[in-house]
C-alpha cells in the first residue's frame, strides 16, 4: 500500500499503519466489523495511535479524500 | 458511518483519469490533431451529424448543454493510445503515426455513442448509430493509408470491434438490478471496451513486427479496462441501483439472495456491501488485475506503459484505502457519535 507523503498531515500518518494493514489482512477487517469500543481502543493503543488523531482523522476525513474518483472508460 | 460511506461517488467533486502524458512536444502536437481530425471530419458530414456530434449529451448519455471537446475530452487516453507504447512507434513514419493515432480518437468517439446506445442513455439513438458508423469508416479510411487491404490487421481491427459489439449487447441483455453477472462476463465485458486502445495497438504491432506487443498488450489493456470498470462501479452502484442497471458489483451484493419482501434493492446492496466489506474485496480484486496487466508488458520493455499502469495502482490504492479507512474510522459502535 502507499506509505504516508510528506504533506500528509500527522493524524493521518498515525492511523496509516493500521489502514494499510486492514487494506490486505481480512481477519483485521473481521476484527473490526465486530469489535466493541473496549476492543477498539485497544487496537489503537496497539498501533500506537491517539484518539485525537481519531478525531481528526473523522474531522478531515472529506477533506483528504473527497477528490478522488475514479472514472469509467466511457463518460 | 459518514452518509456518503456506500455510493460515495455522487459526492466526489473531481474526475481522475490517469492520464497519459505527451512525452514530447511532437507528441502534444498529435494529441491536438486527433481533436481538430475529428472535428474537420464533421465538417464533411450532414447537418444533423454535426450538430449531434459537437453536442456533449451524445457522449456522456444524459442531457446536457455543453458542446463536445473532441475525443481528448472524453477519455483522453482513446486520444493518446499512442503515447501508450510512445517508445515502440518512434522509429514509425510521421504521417503513419498520425493515421494511426487520429484513427484511435474516431474509434474512440464511436465507441462511446455505441456505449450509449446500448444502455438507452442516447436521446437520438439512430443518428448516433449513423454518426458512430461514419466515425468508423472514416477511421478505417484513414487506416487504409497505413495498411494494405490484404494486411492482417484489417481481421484483428475486424474481430476487436466484433468484440466491442458482443460485449455492449452482452451488457444491455443483463436483466435490471436483479440480474446475475459471472466474474468472467464481467471480465470480457470490462475488456472489451478497451476496443480503441487495443486497436491502436494492433496497428502498431502490425507495422513493427512485433506481434507481441498485440498479445500481451491486448491481455494488459483488458484487464486494466476491467479495472476501471470496476473500480467505478464500487463507488456508483447507488445510481446504478437507480438506473435498474446491473454491474458485477451489484451481482455480488445480490448474490445471496434478492431483495426481502419489503426491502428495497438499495438497502439490501447496502447491506451486502456492508456485512461482506464487498467495496473493499473488489477493489482488491482490482488491484490483482492490475498487477496482472503490469505482468503482460513488463517483457515489452517499454516503460511509458508500465508508468501508465502503475499511475492506476496508485489511485485504486488510494480508493481502497479510503474505504478501509471509512470502517476504521466510523464503523466501530459508538464511534461516529
Amino acid at each position: 500500500m502507499s506509505q504516508s507523503q510528506p504533506t500528509l498531515p500527522k493524524h493521518w500518518q498515525n492511523i496509516l499503519p493500521l489502514l494499510n494493514e486492514a487494506a490486505t489482512n481480512d481477519a483485521l477487517l473481521l476484527r473490526l466489523k465486530y469489535i466493541t469500543q473496549e476492543d477498539y481502543e485497544a487496537l489503537l493503543v496497539e498501533y500506537s495511535i491517539t484518539d485525537e488523531d481519531v478525531l481528526a482523522c473523522r474531522s478531515d476525513f472529506a477533506l483528504y479524500f473527497s477528490v478522488m474518483e475514479i472514472t469509467d472508460w466511457y463518460p | 458511518m459518514p452518509e456518503d460511506f456506500l455510493g460515495a461517488g455522487a459526492s466526489f467533486s473531481t474526475r481522475i483519469l490517469p492520464t497519459l502524458t505527451p512525452p514530447d512536444a511532437n507528441a502534444a502536437e498529435l494529441h491536438r490533431l486527433v481533436d481538430a481530425g475529428y472535428f474537420g471530419f464533421l465538417e464533411g458530414l450532414p447537418a444533423n451529424l454535426q450538430t449531434l456530434g459537437r453536442s456533449q449529451s451524445a457522449f456522456i448519455g444524459r442531457p446536457v448543454t455543453g458542446a463536445f471537446g473532441g475525443p481528448s475530452s472524453l477519455n483522453p487516453d482513446f486520444a493518446a493510445a499512442t503515447f501508450l507504447l510512445w517508445s515502440a512507434c518512434l522509429d514509425l513514419p510521421g504521417a503513419h503515426l498520425e493515421a494511426i493515432a487520429r484513427s484511435g480518437g474516431l474509434l474512440g468517439a464511436a465507441a462511446v455513442l455505441l456505449d450509449h446506445i446500448a444502455d438507452g442513455q442516447q436521446q437520438d439513438p439512430a443518428n448516433a448509430a449513423r454518426l458512430q458508423e461514419d466515425l468508423v469508416d472514416e477511421a478505417r479510411r484513414l487506416l487504409r493509408s497505413v495498411f494494405l487491404k490484404t494486411s492482417p490487421f484489417w481481421q484483428e481491427l475486424d474481430r476487436i470491434w466484433a468484440e466491442l459489439h458482443s460485449a455492449l449487447d452482452a451488457e444491455a441483455q443483463v436483466p435490471e438490478a436483479s440480474g446475475t453477472m459471472s466474474r468472467e462476463e464481467f471480465r470480457r465485458i470490462g475488456g472489451a471496451k478497451a476496443a480503441p486502445l487495443v486497436a491502436v495497438v494492433a496497428a502498431v504491432a502490425q507495422l513493427t513486427g512485433r506481434e507481441e506487443l498485440l498479445l500481451r498488450g491486448e491481455a494488459s489493456l483488458k484487464l486494466a479496462g476491467a479495472t476501471f470498470q470496476l473500480a467505478h462501479d464500487v463507488f456508483h452502484w447507488t445510481r446504478d441501483v437507480a438506473d435498474g442497471h446491473t454491474t458485477y458489483f451489484i451481482a455480488l451484493a445480490l448474490a445471496d439472495g434478492p431483495a426481502r419482501p419489503g426491502q428495497s434493492v438499495k438497502a439490501t446492496v447496502a447491506e451486502s456491501v456492508r456485512q461482506g466489506h464487498l467495496d473493499v474485496q473488489c477493489l482488491r480484486l482490482a488491484l490483482e488485475w492490475l498487477d496482472r496487466a503490469t505482468d503482460e508488458v513488463a517483457s515489452l520493455d517499454i516503460p511509458e506503459w508500465s508508468d501508465y499502469l502503475r499511475t492506476i495502482r496508485a489511485l485504486v490504492e488510494r480508493l481502497l484505502l479510503r474505504q478501509v479507512a471509512s470502517y476504521v474510522l466510523f464503523g466501530p459502535p459508538g464511534a461516529s457519535e
